[in-house]
């Protein structure tokens, strides 16, 4: 896939399983993918702090985690599988990502709880933009940075 | 990155905010103060944690009188020189990860945390104490476990057992040993870590009422008669696999277990086994039933005998099987699609045709593929000259899943039929395009025969020739009734 030429379509940017789906038609035959058990999501809920929207179970367990890169694009499906197992908020990752540009963000600080409660379960990086999907309770957000 | 830009950033999440407000009130969250985030926080928490959880390890094995002790006392005090058979390089069982070690004593010196009890153990819930990490249990007794214990492969322990084991829902693993007999009260499951290799392990005696196998060899295990056993891997080597009990190969689960009990499956070679493993050892502890309502254990096995009696060429006797599996399990659609399809190799299409409409309302929901009943209560059909009640079964069908090729295939057939050659072609050219089938192809090239393009007819005759032998000429026949034949009543029916 050519980045340059990455756009995903409107109708894809609130329905995180479509939108995946889509990328991964596109994906090089070398992706990585792992598979997900019916414990693997019991443990990242549990960590999450919240049940994944049925959808979402049976995607992953489905296709599994996927991660797959070519020269400009990089695209990574998450979820807990034997070997991966990352706390994932939205604030954390974006906590994380001040701390080492040394910044900081009274934003950030002030929707600490919301962004807590988001989950992130994807990443495309295109050139130097980032866009998590993340999934909260019963809603699913795309965040562009 | 300023706020402005984390601002427009986060703007698809903070519009939810406010419907959000209860939920996010629901957070209890640090209060630290985020110069140090996040270790001070987390290394405070984890200090609380594990004090918490120290107690709560000391708490349980002072109650369970279980003491942790080295390989070596465990060998002293138990009087052998080896725990479990694995590294006597007998069988062909082999297992990567205990294959890293070259003997009993070198695992467990990497694996060294040994609990020992001196007597019967009796554990009331799931062996999983936050903060107890056991990588053997030694039991100079019987043990009970009321709840769950995994294997050691699936980050749980490895266990040894003078007495009886009784355990709630077990992971079946090696590195299990027990001198009694060894129970299990809901589930047992042997689960392998992928589907590249088909998993051995050493011969084990499964006394559960349900076990779950999937990629591990079916041969390895002694099962109780009362057993129903769900397994799946190598689709040949499942078939040749001979049991008595209760049996759902393959994707059999999904026409017995409640369709809240499984995850869909989309095509018929996959070979995950979706089953909800935990979902089926809770409705079981809780006395609740785990088949669909209408199915029986009687029906899966009367359903597995007439599998066998069809097998050995005993039509009458399959057919008996099939018919009171129907009796006793009215909702087990294979008792249907079995018996369905015995009649229809009899060309008793009448028959079977009914045989098949009453298997169509129990399909199994999440077994994305199966239309079996449908689309073979179609073929009957059109075979009996019910066009119309052909269609109407295989629009249904198309309406669930528009790639199903065989209710295009039989439509076309259908308005063949019906002398509407050019709407059949349609349907054929589609079916043709997802698979290229003998039928298909051959009545592709009936209609173009017909239609006076010999040339295209010709084409398609070859192709259909390619997919089967049997294909006649057109100038011989201009229906598949040389396949199909004539349509007859069986009175043993």
């Amino acid at each position: 896939m050519n980045a340059n030429k990455l756009e995903i379509p409107e109708h894809l940017h609130n329905d995180i399983i479509a939108l995946i789906t889509y990328l991964e038609k596109e994906a090089p035959k070398n992706a990585n993918r792992s598979k997900v058990s019916a414990n693997d999501l019991a443990r990242m809920e549990a960590t999450a702090g919240f049940a994944m929207p049925p959808a979402f179970r049976e995607f992953w367990l489905k296709g599994g985690s996927a991660y797959w890169e070519d020269e400009q694009l990089t695209c990574l499906s998450y979820c807990y599988t034997d070997y991966s197992s990352a706390d994932n908020t939205l604030y954390r990752m974006l906590f994380t990502s001040l701390l080492f540009t040394g910044k900081k963000s009274e934003l950030l600080e002030q929707e600490k709880g919301l962004l807590y409660a988001c989950w992130i379960v994807g990443m495309i990086k295109e050139g130097d933009k980032r866009t998590f999907l993340s999934v909260m309770h019963w809603a699913a957000c795309m965040l562009f940075i | 990155m300023d706020d402005e830009i984390l601002r427009h950033a986060l703007a698809s999440i903070l519009e939810q905010k406010e419907s959000l407000a209860d939920f996010i009130a629901t957070i209890k969250l640090p209060d630290e103060d985020s110069d140090d985030y996040p270790n001070r926080k987390d290394e405070e928490d984890e200090n609380e944690d594990e004090d918490e959880e120290d107690a709560a390890k000391q708490a349980f094995l002072e109650k369970h009188q279980l003491e942790e002790i080295t390989y070596e006392e465990v060998l002293e005090r138990m009087g052998l020189d080896q725990l479990f058979d694995y590294w006597n390089g007998e069988g062909d069982v082999q297992v990567m990860s205990l294959d890293n070690y070259e003997d009993e004593p070198s695992y467990f010196e990497d694996y060294s945390r040994i609990y020992y009890c001196d007597t019967d153990l009796e554990i009331d819930g799931d062996l999983d104490i936050s903060g107890l990490y056991i990588d053997l249990l030694v039991v100079k007794g019987n043990l009970t476990v009321h709840g769950s214990v995994t294997g050691w492969g699936g980050s749980g322990m490895a266990f040894y057992v003078t007495g009886d084991t009784t355990i709630d829902k077990l992971q079946i693993d090696d590195l299990q040993t027990t001198l009694g007999k060894e129970s299990v009260r809901y589930l047992a499951y042997a689960w392998a870590d992928d589907h590249e290799l088909l998993r051995k392990t050493s011969h084990r005696k499964i006394d559960a009422p349900v076990f779950l196998c999937w990629f591990y060899d079916l041969n390895c295990f002694e099962f109780a008669p009362d057993t129903l056993i769900t397994a799946l891997y190598e689709y040949d080597d499942l078939s040749a696999y001979k049991t008595n009990n209760a049996f759902l190969p393959w994707h059999d689960f999904a026409s017995a277990f409640r369709s809240d009990l499984y995850y869909p499956v989309e095509k018929e070679h996959h070979d995950n086994l979706n089953l909800n493993i935990d979902g089926i050892y809770q409705a079981m502890k809780h006395g609740q039933p785990i088949f669909k309502e209408g199915v029986t254990k009687e029906g899966i096995l009367l359903v597995n005998e007439g599998q066998r009696l069809l097998a050995a060429e005993d039509k009458q006797g399959a057919w008996a099987c099939f018919k009171k599996a129907m009796e006793v399990a009215p909702g087990y659609y294979l008792a249907y699609s079995e018996g369905g399809k015995l009649l229809s190799k009899e060309k008793a299409y009448r028959q079977a045709m009914e045989v098949f409409e009453k298997g169509i309302p129990f399909k199994p929901e999440k077994l994305d593929y199966e239309n079996t009943c449908a689309e073979q209560a179609a073929l009957s059909a059109v075979r009996i000259g019910e066009y119309d009640q052909a269609i109407e079964w295989c629009l249904d069908v198309l309406e669930k899943n528009e790639s199903a090729y065989f209710a295009m295939r039989v439509i076309g057939e259908a308005l063949i039929f019906k002398n509407e050659l050019d709407d059949a072609k349609a349907y054929l050219k589609k079916s043709q395009g997802i698979s290229s089938i003998f039928s298909t192809n051959w009545l592709l090239g009936l209609i173009h025969h017909v239609q006076g393009d010999l040339k295209k007819a010709e084409q398609y005759y070859e192709q259909a020739v390619r997919n089967s032998s049997r294909a006649k000429p057109y100038s011989e026949y201009i229906d598949m009734a040389y396949i199909y034949g004539s349509p007859v009543t069986l009175d043993w029916v």
